[in-house]
């Protein structure tokens, strides 16, 4: 049995003479929560169709649980829970229908998952109630229960904090993190919102152009070139201390307009920064890691490329 | 495959165009009332002479003129009317709304991308279209001949004559009005499949579209230009005449008839309406199985 739930191998789709995966390849470890993000235009939709079987590869290989999804997308999506773009119900049914049409399931134990699940996610209350008195995050909410029906242990969300207000949004991750940690659930979830997929995911994969920029666990993503801020007196001497003395490991150092060090080092090295800043008579009054740390990598990692893409598109 | 014509069933169910169809029928009804109370009256003026030309109806029958219009004629007349213009709209929405709705607002995406199977889930759909378009028929038809009793009486015998094929009207005879109940309701079931065979076309149009009027309204036009050519240009459509949509339709004339059913026609009927589900179901199928979403 494969350690992957998900592998994607080298797989490329065109729609005409635009190239929307490029030989992408990935692979999502058992129980972890992988984020998917990406420019618009990426392939991020694209992929998640495919690894759906909504959409066919021209040439490559996705497996879920080890069996190719293109040849058997059934068995290979047997215990798969997807929600590709906005979550889409029978407006007219009730929510109890919806999770059974959508989800095909029966029987007394499907039924007692059912209700646990509603539980889970706080829509119990709602089953009866027409989808259509629903709002946005009471159909996200049915949209994970539905994905996680009848009994899936691999989930797949696009975009599941769109359109939700912070309320809904801080109760979406809180759910979604919950899902990995609880239920053992492996999730994959693409967003826009770099903010969310840092705070949930433990695992990342960065699409562009295409092809996978760069992907592994979140904290070893944030370890590339990480930047450290430091408040200290004399900022320009500071600077020429630290550089002195790390040499080739500091890659920059500035001073922002508000006199604050900002230190990019080529591995994590906060403690050892402030350490030798203080030994040398520099009293430090701050020190943290810039914020906003994935905003910067994925910027770095796929600068300029979309913009180029984005006027091809057009 | 029952669950997924279950669900099928339940989805088309909670739809709001029931109440539309309810309506056009009550509407229909009151319609058809008014117009065989006054058919009524003046077919009794005309009993003692010519009857839409046919002076030998009330001669060789020992019945009261007025009663030969009585419940069961009434229904028989008004499901020609139901049969040839109201339900086949209906049908047409529901075969159009089938696959076009679900592309248009993302169920059929939710749906699919669970891997389940999309041939079963085409023929779920057609059973499920079949299953509500048999049973209105059999509703309608219940109703409407509830309706003829309550407002014109009952005979214990039943004229065979009056819904033949136009132009081919069969000599007049007396039945039972048991077997002219077994025939009106032979009719109605005959109606089911024909009204099925022709909203295949619209099923079809549906897993092409994202709307559901331009499946439903690509079926109606494919319905009249067949019956135009059927009725008014039939002098140069002798070869393709068989297999028009409207001329299955027919065969529930033929049904009326009673005691001279055309077997044959009806068998050839039925042989037109296989191919019309073959095409219609197994395109859908095809489609399906290949289109991306």
């Amino acid at each position: 049995m494969s350690d992957y739930v998900l592998t994607v191998e080298n797989v490329v789709k065109s729609f005409g003479k635009f190239r929307a995966l490029d030989g992408a390849s990935l692979s999502i470890p058992k129980g972890c929560i992988f984020g998917i993000i990406g420019p618009n235009g990426a392939g991020k939709s694209t992929l998640l169709r495919i690894v759906t079987s909504l959409a066919h590869p021209d040439s490559g290989r996705v497996t879920v649980n080890g069996i190719n999804v293109e040849a058997y997308p059934r068995k290979a999506l047997k215990g798969t829970g997807a929600i590709v773009d906005s979550p889409a119900f029978y407006p007219d049914l009730s929510a109890r229908l919806n999770l059974d049409i959508l989800s095909r399931g029966t029987g007394r134990k499907y039924r007692a998952r059912r209700d646990e699940l509603a539980e889970y996610t706080g829509i119990a209350g709602w089953l009866n109630h027409r989808v259509r008195e629903f709002s946005l995050g009471m159909k996200q909410r049915l949209a994970i229960t539905l994905a996680l029906l009848p009994d899936s242990e691999f989930v797949i969300l696009d975009e599941p904090t769109n359109g939700l207000d912070p309320n809904g949004i801080v109760d979406i991750r809180n759910l979604i993190r919950n899902l990995g940690a609880e239920l053992g659930t492996t999730v994959l979830v693409t967003s826009h919102m770099l903010g969310e997929i840092e705070k949930i995911c433990s695992n990342i994969a960065i699409l562009n152009h295409g092809r996978i920029a760069a992907q592994g666990p979140m904290e070893e993503i944030l370890r590339r070139s990480p930047v450290t801020l430091i408040c200290t007196t004399e900022p320009d001497r500071a600077e020429t201390l630290l550089k002195e003395t790390f040499g080739p490991r500091i890659l920059s150092v500035s001073t922002k307009e508000d006199g604050v060090l900002r230190v990019e080092t080529a591995s994590e090295c906060a403690a050892e920064l402030n350490e030798t800043l203080v030994k040398n008579g520099f009293p430090v009054s701050m020190l943290e890691n810039e914020p906003d740390r994935l905003e910067r990598i994925f910027l770095e990692l796929t600068r300029g490329e979309s913009t180029v893409r984005n006027e091809v598109r057009s | 495959m029952i669950l997924s014509i279950y669900h099928e069933i339940a989805k088309m169910a909670s739809q709001k165009k029931h109440y539309i169809m309810l309506l056009g029928f009550a509407f229909l009804m009151a319609l058809m009332v008014f117009v065989f109370w006054k058919f009524q009256d003046k077919f009794q003026e005309a009993a003692g002479g010519m009857v839409n030309g046919m002076p030998y109806l009330m001669k060789m029958t020992v019945l009261d003129p007025v009663k030969l219009c009585d419940g069961l004629m009434f229904a028989r007349f008004s499901c020609q009317i139901l049969f040839w213009v109201v339900m086949p709209i209906f049908a047409f929405m529901f075969a159009g709304e089938s696959i076009a709705c679900e592309q248009q607002d993302g169920t059929l995406r939710a749906y699919l991308s669970r891997g389940f199977s999309r041939t079963q889930f085409v023929i779920a759909k057609f059973i499920a279209v079949f299953a509500v378009i048999l049973f209105y028929s059999m509703v309608f038809a219940a109703l409407t001949l509830l309706i003829g009793i309550v407002f014109f009486g009952f005979s214990k015998m039943q004229i065979t004559l009056f819904m033949g094929v136009p132009g081919e009207f069969p000599s007049a005879g007396l039945v039972s009005a048991k077997k002219a109940i077994a025939s009106y309701f032979l009719a109605t079931l005959y109606s089911a499949f024909a009204l099925s065979a022709i909203s295949s076309v619209s099923f079809l149009i549906s897993v092409f579209v994202k709307r559901m009027t331009v499946a439903a309204t690509g079926g109606l036009v494919f319905f009249f230009v067949s019956f135009i050519m059927q009725v008014v240009f039939s002098q140069f459509t002798e070869e393709i005449r068989p297999f028009l949509i409207t001329r299955v339709m027919d065969g529930y004339s033929q049904m009326f008839t009673i005691d001279a059913v055309n077997w044959d026609s009806i068998i050839k009927s039925f042989a037109v309406m296989c191919i019309y589900w073959s095409v219609c179901v197994a395109t859908p199928v095809v489609v399906l199985n290949i289109k991306e979403y």
